[in-house]
C-alpha cells in the first residue's frame, strides 16, 4: 500500500511540472589528447548555479537557459579547466569540449582555484557515490606491484576487504554478491583471479570507476547492496599508442588508436601471469608438490562513429585461471585440475536523438564457468562443471525536455542459463539445469526544485519468470544545498536481488555458483536509508560524512548440510540481516599532496533462523569490522618522482574459537584407527572472538623517465613496510591440544617497469 | 519558471561567515563524535569460551543381530594442556537401553573411564526395524536420552573388480589384492529403514607394524611417523546410492584389511556429515540426536569381508 501511495504521489508531482521550451546546450566532454569521453565531468554556466554532470558516455545537457550565448566552465579532476562561449537554443549539434590533462607541476598552481573546479558531484543528487579515475588506481600502492582496481576500492570508507589477499568487496555490511558489478554496462559475475587475490579488471584497461555504496538510483537493479560501474578505455581517437609492462606477477600489453578515417577508436589490452615457469622451476629443484598455475585476461573495445550523434561500441573481455595440482605416491597420485573464467561481449548503440533525447541500447552476454576434476589415473572421484550465462537486452533513454528535470527510463531483460553438474563415475551428486527470464523497467527523474533542492524519485519494477515473482522498488534521493559549499543528502529505497551466490572461501573464488530465484524461494530484499552531508573548502579539501541503515530480508547462505539439489531452496538457508554505521571521508584533491583519510564505524549482523548456522542465532559475519581507518596520500616531488602511500587500521576479523575437544566414536571403527585418535573440536558460536587489530603501511615510489624516447616508469613498491602480519586463520590441533594462528604476508618489496610507445 | 538563486545572491562576507560557522561547529562536534564513537564502538572482551560449561557427549551404536558391547559417555574437554579420553569420561552414570520389550542396564568398565558395558549376565541383541531408546543419568543429574530405529540387514553386498573393457572379477572373503588390480566396486540393494550408508576400510595390522603399500616407500630408509598411521578410511553416502567405486588410495597398508558397508540411521548420517563439515570449517556444531547433550545413538546394519592387501615392489 505504501508503495502504491509513493508511486501515485510521484506521478502527480511529475504531472504538475511545467513544460517549457527553454534553451539548451548539449554535448560531450572529451580528453584533448585522445578524444576519449570523460565521465562525471562538471559543466557549469558561469554566473549561475546551472550545471550538469556528464554521464558515463561523457554526454551532458544544460537546460533552463536563456536564448543567446552563455559562458561555460568545464572541469574534471586532473584536467585543466576550460571555459568557452556556447550558443543556446535551436537544434544545435552537440558540443565537443576538449579538456587538457594537467602536468604534474601544474597541480600545485591550482590550489587557489575557485570552488567549481573542485566539485564534480554537486550537480548530481547521488548519495554514497565515489567516482574514481583510472589513472588514480595506477598511482596507488598495490600488492605484488600489480595495480588492482578492487584493492584500490577497498581504501574507500565503507568498503572492506576480508583479508590482505582478498580483492572481494564487502560494501557497507553487504556480502560480495550484493554488489552489482558492471563492466561497460555488462554484468561481471566473478571479478577475481587467483582465488580472489587479484581482480579481473586490468588497471591498464580501466578508464573510470564509479562505486555507489548504497542508495543507488532506479536505473540500476538486480542487486540489493551497491553498484560498481567499470568503464574501460575507449581508445585514443587521435594517434596510435601502446604500452608494455613487466612486473613480478605478470606482463601486460595494451594498444589503442583511431579507426581509419577518424570514424572511431579501438583499445586492446591483455596480461598474463608467469607463476607457472617459476613454479615449475621450484618443483624440479625442490622435488616437491607445487601446483601449476597461471591466469590471463584480455579486454577489447571498438567504437565506431556511425554519425556525429551515433556511436556503436563493441566491448569484450575474456579471462581464465588454470590450476593443476597433484599429490600422493606415484602409483596412486591424486590429481586436481581446475579452470575457471569469465567471458563478456556487448554491443551498445548510443544516439543523441534530438536536443531533448539521448538513447542507448545494448545486447550483451556474460558467461562464467568453472570445471574441476579430482581423481587418480583410474578413478574419477569428483567432476564438476558450473556454467552461468546471462544474455541481456537493455535500453535507456534520457529526456531533458521538461524544465528542471532529467527523466530517465529504461528496461533490462536478462535470460539466465545455469548449468551445474557434479558427480563421479557412479553417481551424479548435483544436476541443476535452470533457465529463466527476468524483466525489469524503471523510470527516474532528476528534478531541480529551486536553488536548494534536488530530488531524484524513481521506481523499478520487476517480473521474474521462475516462480512468477514480481517486485516494485521505489527509491528517493534528495539533496539540499544549504550554501554553495555545504550539502545535505538523504536517500531511502528498496532493492531486490534475483540471483544468489554459493561460494567457498573468501568472497569471490574459483567456485561461484549463481542460482536464480525460483518458485521455491523469494528474492532477497533490502531497505536502505542514508543521510549525510558534504562540505568542500576553497583549498580543495572536501569532507563527506554519511550514516546508513540497511535492513536485509530473505538473504541467503549456502546450506552446508545439503546433500541434494532439486530446487534453489535446497542449496540455501534463508535469513535476514541488518547493517548500520557511520562514515567520514576527508579528501584533498588539489596541490602537490593529494589523497584522503577515511573512517568508518559499522555493524553488520545476520541470522538464519531455521538453519545450523550459529544454531539459528544472530552472528557477526567475517567482514564485520567495528572500526576502519585508512589514509591514502600521493606526493609529486617533481616531474620525475612521485610517491604514494596508504596506511590502514581496522578492527580484527572475527573467528570462531573452539570450546573444547571430544572423541568421535565412529561405528565399526576404533578411535585409535585414526591418526588423530578420533578427536574432534567443538566450535563455539560463530565468530565469537576477534583477531587483534590490523594495521599496515604500503608505499610506492615511481620514477618517470624516457626509454629510447618513449615515456617509461619504474614502479617500486613495498607492501607491509613495517612487516606487521595480519591474522588470517585460526587452527586447532586436537591431538596436541594446541591452537595456532595463520598470519598473512610480511614485508614484500616488489617492482615493475612500464614503457609507452 | 524563473528561479531566484539564493546562492548566487550571497554576499561574499556572508558566505565566509557561514563557512566559518560550519567549520567551528564541525571542530567542536568532532570531539563529541570521537567520544561517542569510542563509547559505542568499543566492545566487551568475549567470554564465551572462558565461561563455557562442558557438555556431556554420548556415543552408542546398536548393530543389527550383534549383542551390545559398549557405549561411551564423556564430557567435552576444555583447552587444558592435555586431553585424555579416560579423564574426560563421565564416571558413575546410570545407563540403560530399551526396545522390543527388552531392557539392558550398563555399568562402567573399570578399565576405561567413560566406557559402559552390559551389566553381568545381561545382553541385548538389536533387531531390524525396531525402535530403541537409550537413557543416561549422570552423577550431576544430567539426563540424556535418544531414540533410533535399527535398519534391516543387507540381503547382499557385492565387492568386485572391473577392468577397462568391463570384465568383472568378484572379490571373496580372504582374497589377496594389490593396488595394481583393476578398480574396485561395491554394490548393494536397498535396505529398509536406512537413512544413508557408510563404507569403511580398516587395516587390521597392529599400528606399530604397519607397512605402506606405496611402492616408493623403502623400509631401509623410510619410516612412518606415528601421526601418519591412520588405519581407517570411510566414506558417507546418500540413502539412494547403490554403488561406489573405491580408489586404491583408500588402501594404504599391507596386510589384512576389513571392507565394511553399513546401513545407518538418518541421525548417524547427519552426525557424520555435519562432523565432516565441521572439519571443513563449514559448520559450527554436529547434528546430534542426543537430548541433553551431544553425540549419537544409532542403529547400524553391516556386512563386511576381509581381504589381504599385498604390496607390489
Amino acid at each position: 500500500m505504501k508503495q502504491v501511495r509513493f508511486i501515485v504521489i510521484t506521478i502527480l508531482v511529475l504531472l504538475s511540472c511545467t513544460f517549457a521550451e527553454a534553451a539548451q546546450i548539449r554535448g560531450f566532454v572529451i580528453d584533448a589528447a585522445s578524444s576519449e569521453p570523460l565521465p562525471v565531468a562538471s559543466v557549469m554556466v558561469e554566473g549561475t548555479d546551472i550545471g550538469a554532470t556528464t554521464n558515463l558516455d561523457g554526454y551532458f545537457v544544460l537546460t533552463n537557459l536563456k536564448e543567446g550565448t552563455c559562458r561555460l566552465s568545464v572541469t574534471y579532476l586532473g584536467y585543466e579547466t576550460t571555459t568557452l562561449n556556447a550558443k543556446t537554443g535551436g537544434d544545435q549539434k552537440p558540443l565537443r569540449v576538449e579538456l587538457v590533462r594537467k602536468g604534474l607541476i601544474l597541480a600545485e598552481s591550482v590550489v587557489t582555484t575557485k570552488r567549481e573546479q573542485t566539485d564534480d558531484r554537486r550537480n548530481s543528487p547521488r548519495v554514497s557515490t565515489v567516482p574514481v579515475d583510472g589513472k588514480l588506481i595506477k598511482s596507488m600502492p598495490s600488492l605484488g606491484a600489480e595495480m588492482d582496481v578492487m584493492r584500490a576500492l577497498q581504501t574507500i570508507p565503507g568498503v572492506k576487504a576480508s583479508s590482505d589477499i582478498s580483492s572481494a568487496l564487502y560494501v557497507r555490511g553487504g556480502s560480495p554478491e550484493q554488489t552489482l558489478i558492471l563492466m561497460d554496462h555488462n554484468v561481471v559475475y566473478n571479478p577475481s583471479h587467483m582465488f580472489g587475490i587479484f581482480s579481473t579488471f586490468n588497471a591498464d584497461a580501466v578508464k573510470h570507476l564509479e562505486l555507489i555504496k548504497g542508495g543507488f538510483p532506479a536505473e540500476y537493479g538486480g542487486r540489493s547492496g551497491s553498484v560498481l560501474e567499470v568503464v574501460t578505455n575507449e581508445g585514443n581517437r587521435k594517434k596510435r599508442q601502446g604500452l608494455v609492462s613487466i612486473g613480478v606477477v605478470s606482463a601486460k600489453a595494451a594498444y589503442e588508436g583511431p579507426l581509419p578515417g577518424g570514424r572511431g577508436s579501438y583499445a586492446f589490452s591483455g596480461r598474463r601471469t608467469y607463476f607457472d615457469p617459476m613454479l615449475a622451476a621450484m618443483r624440479s629443484s625442490l622435488d616437491t608438490d607445487l601446483p601449476d598455475y597461471f591466469f590471463y585476461d584480455a579486454n577489447g573495445k571498438i567504437n565506431l562513429d556511425i554519425s556525429d550523434r551515433t556511436t556503436l561500441t563493441v566491448a569484450g573481455y575474456f579471462g581464465d585461471d588454470v590450476l593443476d595440482f597433484g599429490f600422493g605416491p606415484s602409483d596412486e597420485r591424486l590429481k586436481f585440475s581446475l579452470e575457471w573464467g569469465n567471458k563478456t561481449l556487448s554491443a551498445r548503440l548510443r544516439h543523441a536523438m534530438n536536443r531533448d533525447l539521448y538513447v542507448s541500447g545494448s545486447v550483451a552476454i556474460s558467461k562464467y564457468n568453472s570445471h574441476w576434476r579430482v581423481g587418480t589415473e583410474d578413478v574419477l572421484l569428483d567432476d564438476g562443471q558450473d556454467e552461468m550465462r546471462d544474455l541481456s537486452l537493455k535500453g535507456d533513454a534520457e529526456y531533458h525536455g521538461i524544465e528542471g528535470h532529467k527523466i530517465k527510463v529504461g528496461y533490462w531483460i536478462s535470460r539466465y542459463d545455469i548449468r551445474f553438474i557434479e558427480g563421479n563415475e557412479d553417481l551424479t551428486f548435483v544436476d541443476v539445469d535452470e533457465t529463466t527470464n527476468n524483466y525489469s523497467a524503471y523510470v527516474q527523474d532528476s528534478w531541480r526544485v529551486g536553488s536548494f533542492w534536488e530530488l531524484q524519485p524513481g521506481v523499478r519494477a520487476y517480473y521474474h519468470e521462475a516462480g512468477k515473482h514480481s517486485a516494485l522498488d521505489p527509491r528517493l534521493s534528495t539533496v539540499f544545498h544549504y550554501d554553495p559549499r555545504l550539502r545535505f543528502k538523504f536517500t531511502a529505497g528498496q532493492y531486490t536481488q534475483w540471483m544468489n551466490l554459493i561460494t567457498f572461501g573468501e568472497g569471490f573464488t574459483n567456485f561461484d555458483l549463481w542460482i536464480p530465484v525460483d518458485e521455491s524461494m523469494e528474492p532477497s530484499r533490502a531497505d536502505q536509508y542514508i543521510i549525510g552531508c558534504e562540505w568542500d573548502r576553497e583549498d580543495g579539501l572536501e569532507l563527506t560524512t554519511e550514516a546508513y541503515y540497511t535492513e536485509m530480508k530473505n538473504i541467503t547462505s549456502f546450506d552446508a548440510m545439503t546433500d541434494k539439489s532439486i530446487s534453489a531452496q535446497d542449496a540455501f538457508v534463508i535469513g535476514h540481516g541488518v547493517a548500520y554505521g557511520w562514515e567520514a571521508m576527508l579528501m584533498k584533491k588539489l596541490g602537490r599532496v593529494t589523497g584522503w583519510a577515511g573512517y568508518s564505524l559499522s555493524w553488520t549482523k545476520r541470522r538464519f533462523p531455521e538453519s545450523q548456522i550459529n544454531q539459528g542465532e544472530w552472528f557477526y559475519p567475517k567482514w564485520d569490522r567495528r572500526h576502519d581507518f585508512i589514509a591514502v596520500g600521493n606526493y609529486a616531488f617533481n616531474e620525475r618522482w612521485e610517491m604514494a602511500g596508504s596506511w590502514r587500521y581496522n578492527t580484527g576479523q572475527g573467528f570462531t574459537q573452539t570450546k573444547g575437544v571430544y572423541t568421535m566414536y565412529y561405528a565399526g571403527m576404533d578411535p585409535y584407527d585414526f591418526a588423530d585418535e578420533g578427536r574432534m573440536s567443538l566450535p563455539g558460536s560463530k565468530h565469537n572472538y576477534r583477531f587483534p587489530d590490523d594495521h599496515r603501511l604500503d608505499v610506492t615510489l615511481t620514477y618517470n623517465h624516457t626509454f629510447f624516447g618513449h615515456p617509461a616508469k619504474v614502479n617500486m613498491s613495498i607492501f607491509n613496510l613495517y612487516s606487521r602480519r595480519s591474522y588470517w586463520l585460526y587452527s586447532v590441533d586436537t591431538f596436541k591440544m594446541e591452537t595456532d594462528y595463520v598470519k598473512l604476508l610480511p614485508i614484500l618489496p616488489l617492482a615493475s617497469y612500464e614503457v609507452k610507445f | 519558471m524563473n528561479y531566484e538563486l539564493r546562492i548566487t545572491n550571497y554576499e561574499c562576507n556572508d558566505r565566509i561567515t557561514n563557512c566559518e560557522l560550519v567549520w567551528r561547529y564541525l571542530k567542536s562536534s568532532m570531539a563529541f563524535i570521537a567520544i561517542v564513537t569510542l563509547f559505542i564502538g568499543c566492545e566487551n572482551t568475549p567470554t564465551e569460551v572462558a565461561r563455557y560449561t562442558p557438555e556431556p557427549v554420548f556415543s552408542a551404536y546398536l548393530y543389527n543381530g550383534e549383542p551390545v558391547e559398549a557405549v561411551y559417555l564423556e564430557r567435552i574437554a576444555t583447552f587444558n594442556p592435555a586431553y585424555d579420553p579416560q579423564n574426560a569420561g563421565i564416571r558413575n552414570a546410570s545407563i540403560r537401553i530399551m526396545g522390543g520389550g527388552d531392557t539392558l542396564n550398563m555399568v562402567e568398565d573399570p578399565g576405561f573411564h567413560g566406557r559402559y558395558i552390559p551389566e553381568a549376565n545381561q545382553f541385548l541383541i538389536p533387531r531390524g526395524r525396531v525402535n530403541y531408546r537409550i537413557e543416561a543419568m549422570t552423577p550431576s543429574n544430567e539426563f540424556l536420552w535418544a531414540e533410533t530405529v535399527v535398519p534391516d540387514t543387507f540381503t547382499d553386498l557385492d565387492v568386485y573388480l572391473m577392468d577397462v573393457p568391463g570384465q568383472r572379477y568378484d572379490v571373496q572373503d580372504g582374497d589377496t589384492l594389490t593396488r595394481e588390480d583393476p578398480l574396485m566396486f561395491w554394490e548393494w540393494p536397498a535396505t529398509e529403514s536406512a537413512g544413508g550408508y557408510a563404507g569403511t576400510i580398516v587395516a587390521l595390522t597392529d599400528r606399530d607394524s604397519l607397512v605402506p603399500l606405496d611402492p616408493d616407500w623403502d623400509a631401509a630408509t623410510d619410516s612412518v611417523k606415528m601421526e601418519e598411521r591412520q588405519r581407517a578410511n570411510f566414506t558417507v553416502m546418500r540413502e539412494d546410492q547403490r554403488r561406489i567405486s573405491i580408489a586404491w588410495i583408500f588402501f594404504q597398508w599391507e596386510g589384512p584389511t576389513r571392507i565394511e558397508l553399513q546401513a545407518v540411521s538418518k541421525s548417524y548420517y547427519d552426525y557424520l556429515f555435519s562432523s565432516f563439515r565441521i572439519r571443513q570449517g563449514m559448520a559450527d556444531r554436529p547434528i546430534c540426536n542426543i537430548h541433553g547433550g551431544l553425540g549419537i545413538f544409532s542403529g547400524i546394519s553391516r556386512k563386511s569381508i576381509n581381504v589381504y592387501m599385498k604390496r607390489v615392489e
